[in-house]
């Protein structure tokens, strides 16, 4: 198994050094940025009172005073942008662990291997989680050195629950992109079925929070669970949302296995 | 029951692909084995099942109906534990295109397998093995994809089509470590197109047709079946009306020259032929190819 774990990991260095010198920069142009907002608060929150109340609540802003960076991190970073960055990685690294490998037909090589099948996913799949870990903690703790160079304040119980609440969404969706790479034989498919559920959850989640007649249906998207707000802001975490993510990550996981051991691969 | 001696035997092996009206038959109801130490011969036409055959062994898909064994064990149920024992290398040699020979070696012999043999394949095979995969021919592909077969000196070796994008030379190569294998009492089940190379290294083979077997014998009593091409040459010319009622074909060259197909007894065909001002006479018997043609058109 740890053959094919160290495999990932080398395969996915170059992506995981873009991936994690890009969010650094990102997270460091926040920070950047973070001290003018904070002068300009007061204009800002005039500025968005002409914002139609839905609005707001759709898109989880509650609070434009940003007295802590994390408060501003939460609407401009965990609010949209990680999620997207996290979605693409993720997709990308379930696609090419076995649908593209099928596709390729270098599934082969590893089929004829005396290794089970159950095996072979759950080693593809820490090898993913691996790199999920990596780009989790470099994108959430990019916060220490930009703020170090900036010279701003965190909060670091803040951080380190949006850490962990950060790892269990990208691992929930991870899970669900390595189910349907189990299914699927191309990568291509994979990505058009991840960015279908995630395009419909992200609807969902938002048109809920708009619409009181269908409130309930937030409950069907990922993006409810992902509290950024109230690790960020509160410092908080609910317990439930890490129970759904862990149930999500598990059942995923198992029909995926369950999947795999029994389907033919035909490359 | 399974036979010792047996290093495959597939019984009634059936394979359906997709479900109801859209269902496709690959396989249907094939039978055979293979004793330990041959090298057998899988010939067919391109889609008459060989592949999915090879995929069902090697459990990548499973079959609809029926039992394999290989080396004694359920290819299904024993699959891990078997993979040990096999060697396979696939009909389109596909690799990690950003990994060397190298790392192809390192990466795949450490899932719990072993490069006993490798360095030596290396050599026979005069393969670069520091190259990126990208930047390899086909040949040298296909010469990683046996490297990656055999390294760990299998009792069963599964091939199909084995010697593609080879040249003559190579070919050589393959097959002379194939005999090396089956002398060290390996057995060696290969797919093919290439009738000669089955006909030169296989001691048997099995024909399959639009996924049915339709023979199984063994090189040498295919040889000796009653086939022969006849050619006569003749000293005047013939009226080719008296070759009509001939227990053979007629392929008329010339006014004297003609080629008989002859299926069945030839000494009936060689006694009319006597009648006649016979110049010259050539008799062959008929080759792996004209045998298999023979069996795809009936």
């Amino acid at each position: 198994m740890h053959s094919i774990i160290l495999r990932i990991l080398k395969d996915k260095k170059v992506a995981v050094i873009a991936y994690g010198i890009g969010m650094f920069l990102i997270v460091l142009m926040f920070a950047g940025m973070y001290p003018t907002m904070l002068e300009n608060a007061d204009k800002l929150e005039n500025f968005v009172d002409v914002y139609p109340e839905a609005f707001m609540d759709a898109f989880g802003i509650d609070d434009f005073r940003f007295d802590t960076i994390e408060k501003f991190l939460a609407v401009e970073y965990y609010s949209i942008f990680w999620p997207i960055a996290m979605i693409i990685l993720v997709t990308g690294l379930a696609g090419s662990a076995i649908a593209r490998e099928i596709e390729n037909g270098t599934i082969e090589y590893l089929l004829a291997k005396p290794i089970e099948r159950w095996k072979l996913y759950i080693s593809k799949y820490l090898g993913g989680a691996a790199v999920i870990g990596i780009f989790t903690f470099v994108s959430v703790f990019s916060i220490i050195p930009a703020a170090a160079i900036t010279n701003v304040d965190f909060i670091w119980m803040a951080q380190i629950i949006v850490f962990f609440l950060s790892m269990l969404f990208a691992l929930a969706v991870y899970s669900l992109a390595m189910m349907f790479s189990a299914i699927f034989s191309e990568k291509g498919k994979v990505s058009l079925a991840m960015s279908v559920t995630m395009i419909v959850m992200y609807v969902l989640n938002i048109a809920a929070s708009i619409v009181e007649r269908i409130d309930r249906l937030k409950y069907a998207s990922f993006f409810h669970y992902f509290d950024y707000d109230a690790a960020l802001k509160e410092s908080a975490f609910d317990a439930v949302n890490l129970f759904v993510f862990a149930g999500i990550i598990l059942v995923s996981t198992a029909i995926g296995v369950f999947w795999f051991e029994r389907r033919d691969v035909t490359v | 029951m399974i036979q010792g001696d047996k290093a495959i035997e597939i019984n009634h092996l059936t394979k359906y692909f997709g479900v109801g009206k859209k269902q496709v038959k690959a396989v249907d109801d094939i039978s055979f084995s293979v004793p330990r130490g041959e090298i057998f011969g899988f010939l067919g036409k391109n889609g008459a099942g060989k592949t999915t055959t090879i995929r069902c062994m090697m459990n990548f898909i499973r079959s609809t109906n029926g039992g394999i064994y290989l080396l004694g064990k359920d290819a299904q149920k024993d699959a891990v534990d078997l993979k040990n024992e096999v060697g396979y290398l696939s009909g389109n040699v596909t690799l990690y295109k950003n990994m060397t020979g190298y790392e192809h070696i390192e990466y795949l012999s450490n899932i719990n397998s072993s490069k006993l043999i490798a360095d030596v394949l290396i050599e026979r095979l005069d393969f670069d093995p520091s190259i990126k995969a990208k930047h390899l021919s086909s040949g040298n592909r296909q010469k990683l994809g046996i490297v990656l077969a055999l390294m760990h000196n299998p009792h069963l070796i599964i091939l199909d089509e084995p010697t593609n994008a080879l040249d003559p030379l190579l070919q050589q190569t393959v097959y002379d470590l194939l005999k090396e294998a089956r002398s060290n009492g390996a057995t060696i089940f290969m797919s093919s197109h290439n009738l000669k190379e089955v006909e030169q290294i296989c001691d048997s083979v099995a024909i399959i047709k639009e996924g049915r077997l339709v023979a199984t014998e063994s090189i040498a009593s295919l040889s000796r079946k009653h086939l022969y091409t006849v050619k006569a040459r003749f000293s005047k010319k013939i009226d080719f009306a008296h070759f009509q009622v001939m227990h053979a074909t007629c392929e008329i060259k010339d006014d004297t020259n003609v080629v008989f197909n002859v299926k069945g007894e030839i000494a009936p065909v060689l006694r009319e032929l006597s009648a006649f001002p016979l110049e010259d006479i050539e008799i062959h018997h008929a080759s792996l190819e004209e045998i298999f043609m023979e069996y795809y058109q009936n």
